[in-house]
């Protein structure tokens, strides 16, 4: 989903920065505090920066339609640490790739934010808590806030593309077409992402429950 | 055992995504879906940075990356669970 430089106008690109520092500023107080209180959640943070910077930079390859994607990751980081951590762990990985990897862009980094870091993270995490609060199991609530995390970013990055180049079509109407054409390959590695972060979550809170205490993942 | 079932499966889909596609794996996704709107709107990718990472070195910059940051998460997993594995390695 890393939209590409140049492609989007420079007034929209500046525009989706701002909201994109604010959340990520939010989200480096936050961790700066959490950190403060409790120590010992460095590790994680560590292991789920890793996560997310591998998995959104690896590029998958779907049977049968001759494409790549990637799954997101912060879907993950946001059920484990919170959704604004998931959005500084989200807008590192981000800048990383876009500045040795060829893999999304400077100009663009704004919008890559806002759909991958925010939009999957916070997505993911609403999902996650209402599932949570409805009685589901841990590991049906990751697998289930993982899988619409993923959409949900294309969605926002299929958005994104469509206000940048819609021309004279209504933006909606391009939105449908552009994340249509992104469903056949995402749909897959949705699944993928979802049975991935449902098996990290529930293996986490079976083996180390104390670092999650307080999170999220105690119902 | 089912460790190595997963692995397998898992090594089969890839197999079979290269074996039985005839498509010539040209590029991200988004980058099929933004091409078409862009070529018709008349916009092009643009370069910012004062360097350009394309060909080999590409490939040389994410071998590198997956194995720093492989590196790192196994380092981390091993500070979190440091029991993991060790049935393994005994």
């Amino acid at each position: 989903m890393h939209i590409p430089e140049g492609l989007i106008p420079a007034q929209q690109a500046a525009a989706w920065y701002v909201p994109a520092v604010g959340f990520v500023g939010a989200g480096l107080v936050g961790l700066k505090r959490r950190l403060a209180i409790n120590p010992e959640l460095r590790p994680l943070i560590g292991l789920m920066g890793a996560f997310v910077f591998l998995i959104s930079l690896i590029p998958l390859p779907v049977p049968g339609l001759g494409t790549v994607s990637h799954p997101c990751g912060t879907p993950m980081a946001a059920i484990l640490l919170g959704p604004l951590t998931g959005t500084v762990l989200g807008s590192v990985a981000l800048f990383l790739q876009a500045l040795f990897f060829a893999h999304g862009g400077i100009t663009s980094w704004g919008a890559n934010v806002i759909a991958m870091a925010v939009g999957g993270s916070f997505s993911a995490f609403a999902v996650f808590r209402v599932s949570r609060r409805a009685g589901l199991g841990l590991g049906f609530s990751a697998g289930l806030a993982g899988l619409i995390g993923d959409l949900v970013t294309y969605g926002i990055t299929s958005f994104q593309i469509a206000l940048a180049l819609h021309g004279d079509e209504a933006v909606l109407n391009v939105w449908g077409a552009a994340f249509a054409s992104f469903l056949p390959t995402q749909v897959p590695l949705a699944i993928a992402e979802a049975l991935f972060t449902a098996g990290v979550v529930v293996y986490i809170a079976n083996q180390r429950a104390e670092l999650l205490e307080g999170a999220v993942v105690r119902p | 055992m089912r460790r190595w079932v997963l692995v397998l499966m898992v090594a089969g889909v890839f197999v079979a995504a290269v074996l039985f596609t005839e498509s010539r794996w040209e590029g991200d996704v988004t980058e099929g879906a933004a091409t078409p709107l862009a070529e018709k709107a008349g916009v092009e990718e643009s370069q910012v940075l004062p360097w350009k990472i394309d060909g080999d070195l590409l490939l040389f910059f994410f071998l590198s990356g997956g194995a720093v940051g492989g590196f790192a998460a196994g380092y981390y997993w091993r500070t979190l669970f440091p029991g993991s594995g060790s049935k393994e390695m005994a």
